[in-house]
């Protein structure tokens, strides 16, 4: 009888013991896909956010300028007496504000948003704006003096 | 007095699981709330890219005063849409001595659904001047 009570004990112990392990690693899978899908949603957020902010810096600068030049390492645009150097370098965009007829250098210029890389094209008075962020490539058209 | 010994045993294991039974019915609370959350999110881009899409489209627009050539060249160099997302547009066009003046509505749908709509016009003077 002894023999018998130990048995049960001995099951009802391993039972208990069984459905703590299922339920530690039941919520060890909800806690990685709770984990996962935050970090989706953060990581797509701050991509979106950044690739739409940056598009509409840049095309809220070529409205209000007077003059837009496009060269292989950024864009300038002047208006008035001041110009702003916008260029992309080391995972950053960048702008900086010099003179008009000042030397135009893509260096020493101020942080604005951590995108990947910057293109800006120009066909007839419209302006297309691809910024990569993250590997994902946001563009958008813009339309100077509007 | 075995029945006696045997009752505490039970009662503990029958409370485990009423535990796990809550636990677990929390636990898929938990990833419907999440899964939600996913899918909003998910939404949430997919409208971004319809805002930016259709403002593209006005730009273009205001220029030539084309629906069809506005939505090709947008589409060409921004990229497509979400395949899910489905595009109507109509146009309204006043022709006068000066110039046309034309209104362009834009409806997005995803799933049936209207999730974005926007209007925009273009005047082209007679000359061709905008």
């Amino acid at each position: 009888m002894k023999n018998y009570k130990n048995t049960a004990d001995t099951i009802s112990t391993v039972g208990s013991m069984m459905l703590f392990l299922l339920f530690a690693v039941c919520m060890m899978m909800i806690i990685a896909a709770a984990a996962g899908s935050y970090s989706r949603i953060s990581d797509n957020y701050g991509t979106d956010f950044t690739a739409l902010a940056s598009i509409r810096y840049i095309s809220n600068k070529i409205k209000s300028s007077d003059t837009v030049y496009i060269t292989d390492k950024g864009m300038i645009l002047e208006s008035g007496a001041m110009a702003n150097i916008i260029y992309c370098s080391g995972g950053g965009l960048y702008e900086k504000t010099v003179a008009v007829n000042s030397e135009y250098d893509v260096s020493g210029g101020e942080k604005i948003f951590d995108i990947d890389g910057m293109t800006v094209d120009e066909t007839e008075e419209l302006y297309t704006i691809t910024v990569n962020v993250s590997g994902e490539k946001h563009s958008a058209i813009v339309r100077k003096g509007m | 007095m075995n029945r006696h010994e045997k009752r505490p045993l039970n009662l503990f294991f029958i409370e485990i699981i009423i535990a796990l039974l809550f636990f677990s019915i929390s636990g898929a609370v938990i990833l419907s709330v999440f899964a939600g959350a996913d899918k909003k999110s998910h939404d949430g881009e997919i409208l971004e890219s319809v805002i930016m899409f259709s403002q593209s489209v006005a730009e273009v627009y205001s220029l030539n005063g084309d629906a069809d050539e506005a939505v090709r060249i947008v589409t060409e160099q921004c990229g497509k849409l979400d395949e899910s997302i489905v595009l109507s547009k109509s146009e309204e066009i006043e022709e006068s001595p000066s110039g046309t003046f034309s209104k362009l509505f834009l409806e997005f749908k995803n799933n049936e659904k209207v999730i974005y709509s926007f209007a925009c016009a273009a005047y082209i003077q007679n000359g061709g001047s905008r």
